[in-house]
């Protein structure tokens, strides 16, 4: 085995703040829309027709202007704030912005933001092997 | 009689399949190898099916139906990732009988015959079944959708499925895949808790299982751990054997990956030999 430290402390010394779930939490069904949306994001065409015309896949999926808002930052962070479940906020995001970044000819990362995790990962020296 | 002839557990990261910027291949290379050297367990034990427990990542189900434990009893385990589509038989008899075995014994599972099946497929299919002939069974269990079932409930769910096995001729590796600590999609995710991995390890490879599967859904949330249900289901599943042999665990920035395998007596003394 390689990179294994042992450690005698219960739960490797973790102390839970037990308050139900905190990460991936039962969506709240007024979100169902946007998480669909994001869902569906896995077509390329529905892709491509949304950054064609973001106001009508919007539209289309009954978007609220909160969730339209918070789509238009493709921030993981900032979708998942406004209703989405975070796996789906996660590919969903990423997936619309690879692809406006290789439509507008701009660098990797200029609009998927999870390489911003790396560097606050760097940032934070929570390298923590 | 049917048997559980081979028990692993193995990380499915997507950055096994494709290439990410930011990624340390050293440490991926290491759980890449591990999985193989998995492989290398199903060449020694010969299986006629391999049981694949994974997670959705709701790749293959969505909010439309959010079934806790599916069975997938269709002719194929299809499905993409990253653009590599990918195709493997099913054991189609062992599936169903599964079914009916499992639905006999109070586990009201539900069953597809055509699902789109997610990384957790595809990562051991390329790592762990490699070019082997052997037909499959993938068990989807519900990980990120809360409530989530219990540790104990998998565990209870694995011995079912070992009961309906020992009544069949089939003899079957059993591979849970998922693990370990990891937040995609929050804010949590460049912080892992790396801690946690190496408590569930000890207690992997002391044979102390009991303070895992005594974890709550809660816990294993708030830990990064809820792809562990997969494991506590071949818990159940693979009845006595020795601790886990912990093949490998890279703690990369964003994840755990954890590779385990674990041993009947018998496979112990032959590797001792």
């Amino acid at each position: 085995m390689t990179d294994q430290k042992t450690t005698d402390q219960k739960y490797g010394g973790y102390v839970f703040r037990g308050k139900g779930y905190h990460h991936y939490r039962y969506p709240d069904p007024g979100s169902y829309d946007f998480n669909r949306l994001l869902r569906d994001f896995r077509d390329p065409a529905l892709r491509a027709r949304y950054l064609d015309d973001a106001d009508a896949v919007e539209k289309e999926f009954g978007l609220s202007p909160e969730e339209s808002k918070a789509l238009r930052t493709l921030d993981i962070d900032t979708c998942v704030a406004a209703g989405a479940h975070p796996l789906l906020a996660w590919t969903g995001c990423r997936f619309v912005a690879r692809d406006r970044e290789a439509r507008e000819g701009v660098p990797p990362g200029t609009y998927d933001r999870t390489r911003d995790y790396a560097e606050r990962a760097r940032k934070a020296g929570s390298d923590r092997r | 009689m049917g048997e559980v002839v081979a028990a692993m557990a193995g990380v499915h990261a997507p950055q096994l399949l494709q290439s990410f910027p930011g990624e340390d291949e050293t440490q991926l290379d290491a759980s890449r190898d591990a999985l193989r050297e998995l492989g290398g367990i199903l060449d020694e034990t010969r299986p006629d099916a391999l049981l694949i427990i994974g997670s959705d990542h709701l790749e293959t189900f969505s909010l439309d139906l959010v079934p806790t434990f599916t069975l997938y009893t269709g002719p194929r385990a299809e499905g993409e990732f990253g653009g590599e589509p990918f195709s493997r038989p099913v054991h189609t008899g062992l599936a169903t009988a599964l079914v009916e075995g499992l639905i006999e014994r109070g586990f009201d599972m539900a069953y597809s015959q055509r699902a789109e099946l997610g990384h957790a497929f595809a990562t051991p299919f390329r790592f762990v079944l490699g070019d082997r002939p052997i037909p499959v069974v993938p068990l989807l269990v519900n990980v990120y959708l809360p409530p989530l079932t219990t540790p104990r409930r998998c565990e209870a769910l694995g011995r079912a499925i070992a009961e309906v096995i020992a009544g069949r001729d089939e003899r079957v590796a059993v591979l849970a895949s998922g693990g370990m600590s990891h937040y995609p999609g929050t804010p949590k995710y460049p912080e892992p808790e790396f801690g946690f991995d190496r408590w569930i390890l000890d207690r992997i490879e002391a044979g102390d299982l009991d303070p895992l599967l005594d974890l709550t859904p809660e816990q294993l949330d708030e830990v990064g751990e809820g792809e562990l249900l997969a494991w506590f289901v071949l818990f159940g599943a693979m009845g006595r054997r020795r601790p886990g042999r912990v093949l490998s665990y890279q703690p990369i920035w964003h994840h755990g990956h954890g590779v385990v395998v674990w041993d009947t007596e018998t496979q112990a003394m032959e590797a001792a030999r």
